[in-house]
């Protein structure tokens, strides 16, 4: 029985997946977006729309334009139920499946942690700033874009924006090459801070900034898809949580984006898919 | 406990389905597209 997902065919859903979100090439080739219609669905990671390859919406991107939008009159009307229900639908499905297989700035940044370097491994402090997601989804999420009329997230931090949008877009239409100022220099440089970054510590964006990352967190306890440990087999060992480099407590809590690593290193086979494979009680019931 | 968890992945589902319903029903799918179909200025840096 094929216990996991080995990590070479997670690398090829990875790549796979940020060619479907942006197989709009003749975009790159023109530096024009894709204005087709299925522009009207989000995607479910973090994926500009406004890169020139980019054929969905990012839902962190409309969710904040729907709570900027200074047009509609009732605080209702900028409620974005619209997107929210993609969230939950992506979120009560895959959790942080999302994360770990459906992300093309998780994926840039897992290649980049292979450099080999010495590394920062997780400790007591990059489990403390974990929480700074929380500010980041308060304040630029959804604080910014109700009270200043702008999508504060992809406006001050956004480095995937910055890598699929701003640098193509910049780099190949005059217009805009003439319009770039303070904010294009300060969103390139949280770039590049994030990209060094991301080469010592493990996918830093996503553990310590990433709002998407957080809210579809809340969903791995319940999604359809995703690992879970088995208590019965589970004693505690915490082989896991010491080979995760993530800020696990526990496969499949909040901070686990359901890569499936883990699921070889437990010793007493307590982690499992929810889905992929048939559980053993299962097949131990038929015997 | 398992069942507890089918019961409230179906809500989720329904939740989201109907949100994604009423959504298109006040056109926010346009707002939506309108959005994505033209470069976005905060997005790129420039706005």
């Amino acid at each position: 029985m094929v216990k996991t997902i080995k990590n070479y065919k997670r690398r090829i859903i990875q790549l796979v997946t940020l060619i479907l979100y942006n197989h709009n090439f003749l975009g790159f080739k023109n530096s024009q977006i894709y204005q087709g219609p299925l522009k009207n669905f989000c995607a479910p990671g973090l994926n500009c729309y406004s890169c020139p390859g980019a054929v969905l919406s990012c839902p962190l991107g409309s969710f904040q334009s729907f709570l900027a939008a200074r047009m509609k009159t009732s605080i209702l009307e900028r409620i974005p139920i619209y997107v929210l229900g993609f969230i939950i639908l992506f979120g009560v499905l895959f959790g942080r499946i999302v994360c770990g297989f459906l992300c093309p700035f998780g994926f840039i940044q897992e290649l980049l942690y292979k450099i080999k370097t010495k590394k920062l491994k997780k400790n007591k402090f990059t489990r403390a700033l974990t929480y700074l997601r929380y500010i980041i989804i308060l304040v630029f999420v959804i604080l910014i874009p109700l009270t200043v009329y702008a999508p504060g997230f992809c406006k001050f931090i956004c480095p995937a924006g910055t890598l699929e949008a701003g640098i193509p877009l910049v780099s190949s239409v005059a217009s805009l090459r003439g319009a770039i100022g303070f904010l294009f220099f300060h969103k390139v440089f949280i770039l590049i801070l994030i990209l060094i970054f991301s080469i010592f510590i493990h996918r830093v964006f996503c553990r310590f900034i990433c709002p998407l990352g957080l809210i579809y967190g809340f969903f791995n306890k319940v999604s359809v898809f995703g690992i879970k440990v088995d208590d019965n087999k589970c004693i505690n060992c915490n082989a896991c949580e010491k080979f995760c480099l993530m800020d696990i407590r526990k496969p499949g809590d909040n901070q686990c984006i359901n890569c499936g690593k883990c699921i070889d290193i437990c010793p007493h086979g307590a982690i499992k898919w929810k889905r992929f494979c048939p559980s053993e009680n299962k097949l131990s019931n038929k015997m | 406990m398992a069942s507890k968890n089918k019961i409230l992945q179906f809500l989720l589902i329904l939740i989201a389905i109907a949100f994604i319903g009423l959504g298109f029903l006040r056109s926010d799918n346009i707002a939506v597209l309108n959005k994505a179909i033209r470069v976005c200025f905060e997005c790129i840096g420039i706005g």
